[in-house]
């Protein structure tokens, strides 16, 4: 087994350089920001578009999430004598609604993410994946933070992650683009602005600050609160105070929503659910943020990944658990329409089962797009057992175009600042 | 130095006796005329503004209303205005005059963009430095545009120029004298000539006239030129005096080649209308300021200690002086042993990079043996310690142990608890850091483990506890056969028959090489081959080993690198192959990889690659791969000690909440410090990725510093535990008798090394001599040292507020 993965973040240089750029703004980065986050309103405000990205890390086999079943391949090359990877799908419901199709099903341990496909609110987009794919978990997910393949050398652009370069120019505050449980993903270094990023809202407060403290606490977190105002220095000094200064301003205000929200939607108690109540939490607070991201780690099946149930299906579970709850939560407040999530991952698996009953790492995979907005279906080119047979499932949709799509259609934005590169295969999709 | 007097013409100066210089200006003259000597005189002719330059809004007002422009313009010493205005969006290249008079200067501008074409004509008046301009206006050519009104330029940010004027004035016949010089103003210099009788001067230039008669009570003057004409009276002529002996702040300098330099600044000796020069040139990258002296640069080669001459000189002669300069390696890149003695700082830097924290007895310590001697107890490590021992009693040992195997059933928190406890009582806390070093280099985690297994993780550990210092080819042998690595990145499932590429790409890109460095996809294909034929067992107590099953392995030869591995060899010595076939890659670029992160972790980050080469070589050629001397190398050269290591990285949580704890005595419970440090995300024995933690930056987020605050919260707020344990915060405070609330404040930022600015001191110190209301307001309650519970309320405080410091996130 490999190890569950909340966080990927490698150590290499190109992550250096980016680090390096962040502090280069780090004397502006808060206090512009963090003086204009909105305040709370008493219900989440209506037509305000928001993206969700959920990145399933580790690599996720998504063979095994929407399944191929007129595929014969499928089941050859995933089964052998060590083990076997195959899911049998024989009970599990056709995909039926407005784009109903037989060519795939959705793994048995996503029955409520079916039932939003049968309402026309999930696309799946086959064959995802950048030019020369890198089979590193890092490299990989460093592609995906930055969206860019081939450096940034050529581009002109400073070394940054992708909402970093969203926030700068659509949503600079500091709740304008939100990290949830995923530490400091790349996604978010390097810009001007500096985006929340915690673990979780309910982790996010400052001890003795509440105003029931003692006086004796409440005094002296005064007094540490004024000296943070007060300190102006150079470097990670300042980059220092400008965190701890965003931690005082914002803990308040994010205690304040989590307070006052109340649902009729069971939330499971799994990291990715809890994450996703998060957003629930910010977008009833009337916080004006733009995109989510989180995401939750254990995909890297490299042994014992599991068919109709294990490994693998338990983590579907939770994807399903959370998308749901959250779907049902979003459709009350009336607010439904105005989501997107996308369902990514750094990388797809093999075709074919290794010898520990597991997959390696691949090349493309199937992404999801899920929401109210969203019109729903297959896009990217039809899996065939050619593709099947092949080592890897080869890209033909840039997850870039996916990207580019929601930014300009969905939340108004000029995505072509965010994704400078041009793409070796562009797409023109219609999924929202 | 000696001075100088000039005999040979310089700028263009004659070098004439001159007789009679005691006619000029009165008594201030007479002095300067001996024989032989040149008699120069200079005065500044004040006409100002004599030169429009710079940026001006201005506001054209027409019946569409009003709109705004910017002009932006430069004289020359005509008189004539170039430049830009920039209006409804249209660039014009302005060309025009300006003529500056005491009562009503002009100012006409002509421009053209495009076919649209814009004249501004008007009054220049007020008082120098804030001179307003009001006059016509007209803009000409596309419909749209075209408009004519009133414009209104504010010229507050006027300059106010002077005009200078130099001249070396040398008696001929006749009592006549003979005048050359120069005139400058507005960046222009015009060549000056002239002359006249004592009483009556002229001098001219191309576009300067400055006419001097004798006065009562010194010259009437006129000027004309630089677009003005100017006039005053009472000008005296004073004799220049010749420049004396220039003196440097710093007389005697070392600077390390690639950092600038501060401005090695003239702090004596004086230079009226002079230049300074150098002999022989300075080092590569440094520069004089030959208006003032000043050196400044950025030195970009090495040169000995060598005496530069500086010679400053005016038309009335010179004066040298000297100073002396060394350029040296900078030390940032420097691998050589710091020979100088360390300051207090040093010592206290060297403890808490090493260590993570210092304490009085550690600086008594470091201080009194010095570093060099310090090492020798600091790199041997000692096995089987009494924290070790009490660390594993206390934290892994289970009531349903059987006997003989206490321990050996630890639960994941018990083992992340183990060495957080070893953290907390280290005798040598050093061997904790390197611990985390190699911990966080081969990143694995407990939750991977089968429940019964977690022991594998306790043994992982202690091997990068125990092999922190020593070879680091065992080290890569002893960690590949390692049961919790072999679980961790598949090892015990890489078979002949189904290779796991896992380790063998892992090993490369994040043990050894770096990512993409030298490998390829086909050597990873070969190595998972070298790597199987581990496999895991069980014993009969339910303990799981790893042992090779030779069925498993693969036997064939493998080509790594281009370099074969003969067939048919053991698993064990395919594992030694690899090994060594990776040390022994040309170019060295494991110990190049390896000294490199080391140097970061311990140093800084991005050492150049001369550093990196050097170290490399010292490892690889000196060492033999021994890490001991290597560390003792690291610890004590120039590069660990430079500036660009102190405050240069942000503090990881473990090191941030380890570090508190050790330098102030106040301990949490294991199981909370264990907690508040999974929250944070650095939970020890459960690295996050096989690339272990992310860097020091990355640890910023908002919540990341609240949850840092939360952690300190808990340990000043174990009030009763902590001193019923005999632990009191009165134990960091200044000696009874000198616990004032200023000696508090002082003695424990020190002791924290947080670097405090005079305006958070006194804000420090108000907060110790006050206490809050419940309405929200403060009363004065001075601050009593001796009072158990100022100590535990508000020196508690004052420790919860310092580990909040900016500077104290940062090491």
């Amino acid at each position: 087994m490999s190890p569950a993965s909340p966080l990927h973040l490698p150590k290499n240089v190109s992550r250096r350089d980016i680090l390096k750029l962040s502090l280069a703004g780090a004397g502006i980065t808060a206090l512009g920001p963090l003086g204009r986050f909105c305040a709370p309103a008493s219900a989440a405000p209506q037509n305000l578009k928001r993206m969700i990205v959920i990145n399933m890390f580790g690599g996720c086999d998504t063979l095994n999430m929407v399944i191929p079943v007129s595929l014969s391949s499928y089941s050859s090359r995933r089964t052998s004598a060590a083990g076997s990877v195959a899911v049998d799908t024989s009970g599990v419901p056709a995909l039926g609604g407005p784009f109903a199709t037989q060519l795939y099903k959705l793994h048995p341990s996503l029955p409520r993410i079916r039932a939003l496909y049968d309402e026309g609110s999930v696309a799946f987009v086959q064959r995802v994946g950048y030019p020369s794919a890198n089979l590193s978990h890092f490299e990989s997910q460093d592609i995906f933070s930055t969206g860019v393949r081939n450096g940034f050398g050529p581009l002109g652009v400073s070394p940054s992650g992708w909402i970093a370069r969203y926030a700068n120019d659509n949503a600079p505050t500091s709740m304008g683009a939100v990290g949830l449980g995923v530490g400091r993903l790349l996604d978010f270094i390097g810009g001007g602005t500096n985006p929340l990023l915690v673990s979780s809202l309910g982790a996010f407060n400052i001890s003795g600050t509440a105003s029931n403290s003692t006086n004796a606490r409440l005094h002296r977190s005064q007094y540490a609160k004024e000296m943070i105002q007060r300190y102006s220095g150079a470097g990670l000094n300042q980059q220092s105070r400008d965190a701890l200064d965003q931690a005082y301003t914002l803990t308040s205000a994010v205690q304040t929503a989590l307070a006052s929200y109340t649902t009729a939607v069971s939330w499971a108690n799994t990291s990715l659910s809890q994450r996703m109540r998060d957003a629930a939490v910010l977008i009833e607070g009337g916080f004006e943020t733009r995109i989510f991201y989180t995401g939750y780690g254990g995909f890297d099946t490299h042994s014992s990944q599991g068919q109709s149930t294990g490994a693998l299906p338990s983590l579907f579970t939770q994807l399903d658990d959370a998308v749901g709850a959250f779907a049902q939560d979003m459709k009350n407040r009336g607010v439904w329409n105005d989501i997107a999530i996308v369902v990514i991952t750094e990388f797809g698996r093999r075709n074919y089962v290794n010898g520990s009953a597991g997959t390696d790492h691949g090349h493309g995979f199937c992404a999801l797009v899920i929401g109210g907005a969203v019109t729903g279906g297959s896009y990217g080119p039809d899996l065939t057992n050619q593709d099947l047979n092949a080592e890897h499932l080869a890209y033909a949709v840039d997850f870039r175009s996916i990207y580019k799509h929601i930014l300009g259609e969905h939340l108004a934005a000029d995505p072509a600042p965010v994704f400078p590169e041009p793409l070796t295969i562009e797409t023109n999709l219609q999924i929202v | 130095m000696a001075r100088t007097h000039r005999s040979v013409a310089r700028h263009g100066f004659l070098a004439l006796t001159v007789g009679a210089a005691a006619a000029f200006g009165g008594g201030a003259g007479s002095a300067a005329g001996a024989e032989g000597e040149v008699n120069v005189y200079s005065f500044d002719v004040v006409t100002a503004p004599v030169c429009l330059e710079g940026t001006f809004p201005f506001t054209l007002t027409t019946d569409d209303g009003a709109s705004q422009g910017t002009l932006t313009v430069e004289t020359d010493a005509k008189g004539r205005v170039t430049g830009t205005a920039d209006y409804l969006g249209l660039s014009f290249q302005v060309t025009g005059s300006v003529k500056f008079k005491a009562a009503k200067s002009t100012l006409s501008l002509d421009g053209t963009s495009g076919r649209t074409k814009l004249a501004l004509d008007g009054v220049l008046g007020g008082g120098p430095g804030a001179r307003t301009f009001a006059g016509g206006a007209s803009v000409k050519g596309d419909a749209a545009l075209a408009r004519k009104g009133t414009c209104v330029i504010d010229l507050a940010s006027a300059p106010e120029q002077t005009a200078t004027v130099d001249v070396v004035l040398t008696e001929g016949k006749k009592g006549k004298f003979a005048a050359e010089g120069t005139a400058a103003s507005c960046g222009d210099v015009v060549a000056l000539k002239g002359g006249g009788k004592a009483s009556k001067l002229s001098f001219k230039g191309k576009s300067f006239t400055l006419s001097l008669r004798q006065g009562d009570g010194g010259f009437e003057w006129e000027s004309s030129g630089f677009g003005a004409s100017a006039s005053g009276s009472g000008l005296v002529l004073d004799p220049l005096d010749v420049p004396t002996e220039p003196v440097y702040s710093v007389p005697v300098v070392e600077y390390e080649e690639g950092d600038a330099i501060a401005a090695n600044v003239i702090v004596g000796g004086t230079n009226p209308r002079g230049r300074f020069s150098v002999s022989p040139g300075l080092p590569a990258g440094l520069a004089i300021d030959v208006v003032t002296g000043a050196i400044t640069g950025t030195p970009t080669e090495i040169s000995p200690l060598a005496t530069y001459t500086v010679t400053a000189s005016n038309a009335a002669g010179s004066a040298a002086g000297t100073l002396r300069i060394q350029t040296r390696l900078n030390r940032s890149r420097s691998f050589a042993f710091e020979g100088r003695t360390l300051a207090e700082d040093d010592y206290r830097h060297f403890l808490t990079r090493t260590r993570w924290f210092a304490t009085d007895a550690d600086m008594a310590a470091v201080q009194s043996q010095g570093v060099d001697t310090y090492l020798n107890t600091m790199l041997s490590f000692q096995r089987n310690t009494a924290a070790e021992q009490a660390a594993a009693a206390t934290e892994l040992v289970n009531v349903t142990d059987p006997p003989g195997l206490e321990g050996k059933f630890p639960s994941s928190t018990q083992v992340a608890r183990w060495w957080t406890n070893l953290m907390l009582n280290s005798e040598n806390p050093f061997k904790e850091t390197i611990g985390f070093f190699w911990h966080d280099h081969f990143g694995c985690s407990t939750v991977v483990l089968e429940g019964s297994n977690n022991f594998y993780m306790v043994d992982h550990v202690n091997k990068l506890r125990y092999g922190g210092n020593g070879n680091f080819r065992q080290l890569l042998l002893d960690v590949a056969r390692d049961p919790m690595m072999l679980v961790f990145l598949d090892g015990r499932v890489n078979t002949r028959t189904a290779p796991n590429e896992n380790f063998a790409r892992e090993f490369w890109e994040l043990y050894t090489l770096g990512v993409d460095n030298v490998y390829t996809q086909a050597d990873i294909v070969q190595g998972a081959k070298a790597w199987s034929g581990y496999r895991e067992r069980y014993d009969a107590n339910g303990l799981g080993y790893m042992s090779v099953d030779t069925n498993r392995h693969d036997t064939g030869a493998k080509t790594i690198f281009g370099q074969t591995i003969p067939g048919n060899q053991t698993t064990d010595q395919d594992y030694e192959s690899v090994v060594d076939v990776t040390l022994g890659l040309p170019g060295r670029p494991v110990a190049k990889f390896i000294t490199k992160k080391l140097f970061e972790y311990y140093a800084f980050e991005d050492p150049d690659q001369v550093l990196v080469d050097e170290m490399a070589d010292y490892f690889v050629d000196t060492c033999q791969w021994e890490l001991a001397p290597f560390l003792r190398r690291l610890f004590t050269c120039e590069a660990f000690f430079h500036a660009k290591a102190r405050r240069a990285q942000v503090k990881a949580p473990v090191e941030y909440g380890v570090g508190f704890i050790r330098a102030t005595g106040l301990v949490l419970r294991v199981s909370s410090l264990d907690s508040l440090l999974n929250t944070l995300g650095q939970r020890p024995t459960q690295s996050p990725t096989v690339n272990g933690w992310p860097l020091g930056e990355l640890w910023l987020s908002s919540q990341g510093l609240a949850d840092r605050t939360n952690l300190i919260y808990q340990c000043v707020e174990d009030t009763t535990r902590q001193r019923n344990a005999g632990i009191d915060v009165v134990n960091l405070m200044p000696p009874s008798g000198q616990r004032t609330a200023g000696n508090t404040v002082d003695t424990l930022a020190e002791r924290l090394r947080v670097e405090l600015t005079e305006a958070d001191r006194t804000e420090l110190v108000e907060y110790l001599n006050t206490v809050r209301n419940t309405n929200g307001t403060t009363t004065n309650s001075p601050f009593d040292g001796e009072s158990q519970s100022h100590r535990d309320e508000r020196v508690r405080g004052l420790l919860l507020i310092l580990a909040q410091h900016p500077t104290y996130q940062v090491r």
